[in-house]
């Protein structure tokens, strides 16, 4: 038996928005613990981990581990018919269909057919990031558009006191620094200065994923996969994102 | 400045072409008249050079391959008929393009304008309860072999020969007083789904396309209105883009499913003045087509430069109608029947140079029938993204800059890590 409760539809908009911009097929996995996911893009450059505490919900009954595979789509689009306020409830049926129901003055009982899929836990990659940074998520979106009217990917660079990111195409450049002066960056730490590339279109679909948390941190090293992550709601859940680096 | 098309006498007519960008003629290909005038200047000249004096009569009989066409200009009243060359005997090489890989431009040409074309106009929705010569076209469209058949004019046909990016090249044509057709035996497969009136367009034609029947047939069955509920006259170049889309769509959907091939794959083909190599990635399916077009070729006969068009989907297919046209969902159904007889999936990119020697457009046919073609022959096998890479760029005339500079593909797996590198 599986039974959740939000009371906002906000953070469940948020993990649908998060994962559809990487997978069209999602498998949840529920524990008396909580409800996570982890998957990897079909391309295997970025990788989804999330991680959804049952204390982080109005009500959550599990009695056993059960893997739910939806198509992202489906959620999405009854999510999308929820206001922020809604409350989500959503139930796992006997007969493999998910119940959602979205309550908010009236009632709405949405049921949709489960995926079958063979799961298999995805490994998250090893690495030691050398730096580490918490930015506010709205200058976050603003750097990546600006650099994005020149280039398709993001060269971030580390040093004491300051990051820049930068790009340049056939067409030219830009770069933007943030330095420990500006309030937007909120925390930098440096073990060891580094510079990596990254795709600017994952990076931007998943930082206008974010929802409503206001700050989101940035771990990295150099020529090493970079890890972006916020909180989900305020009650412990949590979204990583890890996308691999460019060749140089 | 280049000469416009080699076809032209010298001195004469460069100044129609002269102020038409490639560019604009790549987009178009004589079917939208981007560049506004009421004729294509190219084709213009085509059909003058085709102007070969014959004899044609008010009259004339052989046996149908079956072949039909159905014309797009007065949509949604367009003109439809059967074709005939005036001879008796298994003419079905005159409409199946899966037997004349092999054959060169003239051969082709001469097949093609071989047969006569007789019309009649009709509302699309006439397809739907068909009456009269509509009728009789769809019937003898069921037929397993050539059909013994008389048309009658009401004027001598005009002997010229039109030639579409689409479709193969069609001959002269007449507006039809009459059409007799002898009996004949029809295929079960095609009765059975042409006679099925609950079975949808789509689901009839990969019906037929499991039961055997080539892509041609199936697009002449939708084109004369034979499938679906609602049945429709279909213009042939539309259908010919419709079947190749439908059927790819539907065997991507298994190809998606399976594991992907181990290695990195190139396949080199020259075919009719082009080189077609195709490149396999070990990689989820993604799949893009780019041709490169040299001057001096249909559709790059003013500039002195080569101009290319291309474009790609990824895992999740693609909504809008493609850059290059029709040609990129033949290319597609190639790359699918091999990915799916082989039960793996990839990464596909598949190249084309069109050199001078490509002087008319024959339709896409020569396309998918060059890849299928290619993917049968044997490849080259490397372990590496870097050697296949080299391999497949040293083999084609534009190099290595180029290619890489144009290909999202290639500069996707390039230049990007994969996260498996940080997993171990």
């Amino acid at each position: 038996m599986l039974e959740v409760v939000s009371d906002s539809a906000e953070e469940w908009k948020t993990v649908a928005q998060a994962i559809s911009t990487l997978i069209e097929e999602a498998t949840f996995v529920a524990t008396p613990e909580g409800l996570n996911l982890r998957a990897m893009d079909p391309s295997h450059i970025a990788l989804i981990d999330l991680r959804w505490p049952n204390t982080a919900f109005d009500k959550y009954s599990c009695d056993q581990n059960y893997t739910l595979t939806v198509r992202v789509d489906d959620l999405l689009k009854v999510l999308k018919r929820a206001d922020s306020k809604d409350r989500v409830e959503l139930k796992l049926n006997e007969d493999n269909t998910l119940e959602l129901t979205l309550r908010n003055g009236y009632e709405r009982n949405f049921t949709i057919h489960l995926v079958e899929a063979q799961y298999s836990q995805t490994p998250l990659p090893k690495v030691t990031f050398n730096i580490t940074a918490r930015l506010k998520s709205t200058i976050v979106r603003q750097i990546l558009e600006d650099i994005k009217t020149i280039s398709d990917h993001v060269a971030i660079k580390a040093e004491q006191g300051k990051l820049t990111l930068s790009g340049k195409s056939e067409s030219g450049k830009v770069s933007v620094v943030v330095s420990k002066d500006n309030p937007e960056l909120e925390e930098l730490n440096v073990k060891d200065p580094g510079e990596a590339t990254y795709s600017i279109d994952y990076l931007s679909n998943f930082s206008k994923s974010m929802g409503a948390a206001d700050s989101l941190a940035l771990s990295f090293s150099s020529k090493m996969p970079i890890k972006l992550e916020f909180p989900l709601g305020k009650k412990g859940g949590n979204v990583q994102f890890y996308l691999a680096p460019r060749v140089d | 400045m280049h000469k416009a098309l080699s076809l032209f006498a010298p001195g004469e007519s460069q100044h129609i072409v002269k102020t038409i960008s490639a560019e604009l003629c790549l987009r178009c290909r004589f079917a939208k008249l981007l560049c506004g005038r009421p004729v294509c200047p190219i084709l213009l000249k085509l059909d003058a050079y085709n102007n070969v004096s014959r004899i044609l009569s008010k009259e004339v009989s052989g046996d149908t391959p079956p072949a039909a066409f159905v014309g797009t200009s007065g949509y949604p009243n367009v003109s439809v008929g059967p074709l005939l060359p005036p001879l008796h005997g298994d003419t079905r090489i005159y409409d199946e393009p899966e037997l004349w890989y092999g054959l060169g431009f003239q051969e082709i040409v001469n097949l093609r304008t071989f047969m006569v074309r007789g019309k009649e106009r009709y509302n699309v929705n006439d397809a739907n309860q068909a009456k009269g010569l509509l009728y009789d076209l769809q019937i003898s469209n069921l037929a397993i072999r050539p059909v013994s058949a008389e048309m009658v004019f009401s004027k001598q046909p005009s002997s010229t020969a039109h030639f579409d990016d689409d479709s193969p090249p069609f001959g002269p044509s007449a507006w039809l007083k009459k059409y007799r057709l002898n009996s004949q035996n029809s295929d079960r497969r095609l009765e059975y789904v042409f006679y099925d009136r609950d079975l949808g367009s789509t689901e009839g034609i990969i019906t037929l396309y499991t039961k055997g029947i080539s892509v041609n047939s199936i697009q002449r069955l939708l084109s004369v209105g034979m499938l679906g509920r609602k049945r429709r006259l279909v213009p042939t170049r539309w259908s010919i883009t419709a079947v190749d889309d439908a059927i790819s769509k539907w065997l991507l959907e298994r190809v998606k499913q399976n594991t992907t091939i181990d290695d990195f794959r190139v396949f080199i083909k020259d075919y009719l003045g082009s080189r077609y190599v195709i490149i396999m990635l070990p990689f989820q399916f993604s799949f893009e087509w780019i041709e490169a077009w040299y001057p001096k070729t249909t559709f790059n006969p003013s500039t002195s430069e080569v101009y290319s068009i291309g474009d790609f989907e990824g895992q999740r297919g693609r909504k809008s109608y493609a850059a290059p046209g029709g040609c990129y969902y033949s290319v597609r159904l190639a790359v699918s029947e091999y990915l799916d007889s082989i039960r793996r999936q990839a990464a596909v990119i598949a190249l084309r140079e069109i050199y001078p020697g490509q002087i008319l457009p024959l339709g896409v046919w020569n396309v998918r029938e060059a890849i299928r073609h290619a993917l049968k022959s044997s490849y080259k096998s490397f372990d590496s993204i870097e050697s296949s890479v080299n391999f497949a760029l040293s083999n084609l005339r534009m190099g290595e800059r180029f290619w890489r500079s144009n290909s999202r593909i290639l500069r996707q797996f390039m230049l990007q890590n994969s996260l498996d590198m940080f997993i171990t």
